[in-house]
């Protein structure tokens, strides 16, 4: 049913796209994520349709949904004295704290390695520019090696090769998967049509995730009225405490 | 079914959450203890970071401390005015503490902190715990009774003016040592995310030399108040309690301790207490063998502007 309406939609996107001249429209599932008490991860589907009456080439689609920059400070444990203690630091500057990289085959099939560079396409073209700690280019490289590994393990950065599927050339769609663990803030998403390597047009798009309801009332409350939110703590496991011992005497 | 923790940021089980508070008030009702130093390992080892386990179990044991509290106040076994000197020395004891924990949190170093100090205190405790009921099982068995109190000439520090008469426990005694003890279990409990109850009762016992029927009471009671200023203060300094987590852990350390309480009347309390003893060991081992052991991964990132 999802197939069919996506290929409606696409269709649809076919016939007015070329009176506005763009070689690529897109669109997304949804563009808000809520936070809930409940909140398992979600899912969203970005698709959209290609142009490509020119001499039809071959065309790739590369699918970038990159969360709010933030620097990341990466420590590395140390034997020291017997144990293992977080011994040197480097803080990088400006990284996403999501970023996930859909194509619909491997990258450097699709252009060259500079071209990639260029546009931050893959993880490993993601630039760590370390802003405190050290500086020794042998060892930087470790840390940036160890930031993407571990927020690969997080499931918050990740680089798929099959993740977009194109249909007959001219639909494409592609699903990814938000972990609950996935940062607040605004997301955005950036669709990059390749042809024969060479980078052709360009869409972007705005998802936001944020916090709803008693999730959303808690987490503001601790950050911007901490105090009100610890008498808040104190008050429940007051009453708790009293009640349980109340309830269980009458037992 | 799954839970968000809106501080931790992650999404967990509430039934594993409810079960392992059910675990550990189940402890803590058949051994008499806070539970404590037990909750904030088994957090720890569940993948809740350390800083939010520990500030988060501080409001745990408010509630603990409330209910089990409320039994000694109503048959009056709380000597009140102690419970305020001890509860004054927690609370200075308790902003160093906070402080300390800041400042190691923005240093990278409270993690392994947190786990130096568990490694200590649960070895020193558990030891000499295990030793005293060992003692006590074989005087048992030879029909002796080694009684805990032994009143008589109070040692100089205990003489050191201002003294105050802490009638309750009949004593008159120097304020100045059950205001360092309070100090000292004020400054742990904000760092190890405990009571303190299993260092302020021996203290009392053996240091202080209060009577035992007052002793868990007048420990309870300092313990509410210090652990709900240690709550407030994380939550003011480090925004890591978290109050859906919190409420979790109560609600089963409640219904937990309840049960325990009514298995542990059936049991010696020597029996009681070389287990707990063993219970105590074997944690701390475990997070020794954590310190020493070569981690599978060396690096940990920190993402600032995103919590902690």
């Amino acid at each position: 049913m999802k197939q069919f309406l996506i290929a409606g939609i696409g269709l649809c996107l076919i016939f007015i796209s070329p009176s506005f001249g763009a070689k690529l429209v897109t669109d997304l599932s949804k563009d808000e994520i809520a936070i809930e008490a409940n909140f398992t991860g979600d899912k969203i589907l970005m698709f959209g349709a290609i142009d490509s009456t020119s001499n039809a080439p071959k065309a790739d689609v590369v699918v970038v949904v990159r969360g709010p920059s933030i620097n990341a400070l990466v420590r590395k444990k140390e034997h020291q004295a017997g144990i293992w203690l977080n011994g040197a630091e480097v803080t990088f500057g400006a990284m996403p704290s999501f970023y996930s990289i859909a194509s619909n085959r491997p990258l450097a099939e699709i252009a060259p390695v500079k071209t990639l560079i260029d546009n931050e396409l893959g993880t490993q073209a993601l630039e760590h520019l370390p802003i405190s700690g050290a500086f020794i280019s042998e060892e930087l490289q470790d840390f940036a090696a160890a930031h993407i590994r571990l927020k690969k393990r997080q499931g918050l950065y990740r680089n798929d090769d099959a993740g977009v599927q194109i249909i007959s050339g001219r639909l494409f769609r592609s699903e990814i998967t938000i972990p609950t663990q996935v940062p607040l803030g605004d997301y955005k998403i950036d669709f990059f049509l390749f042809e024969n390597g060479r980078l052709t047009a360009t869409q972007s798009s705005m998802l936001t995730v944020d916090f709803y309801g008693i999730e959303n009332t808690l987490h503001v409350l601790a950050h911007d009225m901490p105090l009100l939110y610890g008498l808040t703590g104190v008050l429940i496991a007051i009453l708790m405490g009293w009640g349980v011992a109340t309830i269980f005497r009458r037992l | 079914m799954q839970i968000y923790l809106p501080i931790a940021e992650i999404s967990a089980n509430i039934f594993a959450l409810l079960g392992m508070g059910g675990m550990v008030g189940f402890a803590s009702g058949m051994f008499g203890i806070g539970g404590g130093f037990l909750m904030t390992p088994l957090l720890i080892f569940s993948g809740i970071p350390p800083a939010i386990a520990v500030a988060t179990e501080a409001n745990q044991i408010v509630a603990s401390s409330v209910s089990g509290g409320l039994a000694y106040w109503q048959k009056r076994a709380v000597d009140i005015r102690m419970g305020l000197v001890l509860m004054a020395g927690g609370m200075l004891g308790s902003i160093a503490g906070v402080y300390l924990f800041r400042h190691l949190l923005m240093l990278g170093k409270v993690d392994a902190t947190i786990s130096i100090s568990y490694v200590l205190f649960l070895t020193i405790i558990g030891s000499l715990m295990l030793r005293e009921s060992i003692q006590s099982m074989r005087a048992a068995r030879q029909g002796k009774t080694i009684s805990l109190r032994r009143p008589g000439q109070h040692s100089w520090w205990l003489r050191l003016p201002p003294r105050i008469r802490f009638r309750q426990s009949k004593l008159y005694i120097s304020i100045y040592p059950p205001l360092l003890i309070g100090f000292l279990v004020g400054l742990l409990a904000a760092i190890m995310g405990i009571g303190g109850g299993f260092i302020m009762v021996p203290a009392m016992i053996y240091i202080l030399r209060m009577p035992t029927n007052v002793v868990i009471g007048t420990s309870l009671f300092q313990i509410i108040f210090v652990t709900a200023g240690i709550t407030i203060m994380h939550a003011v300094t480090t925004q890591t309690v978290d109050i859906v987590l919190a409420v979790l852990l109560m609600t089963g350390g409640a219904i937990g301790a309840q049960i325990g309480a009514r298995v542990g009347q059936r049991l010696k309390a020597e029996q009681l207490r070389s287990a707990l003893a063993i219970v105590v060991l074997l944690v701390g081992l475990k997070m020794f063998y954590d310190l020493v052991n070569k981690p599978n991964e060396l690096f940990s990132i920190v993402e600032k502007g995103i919590g902690l």
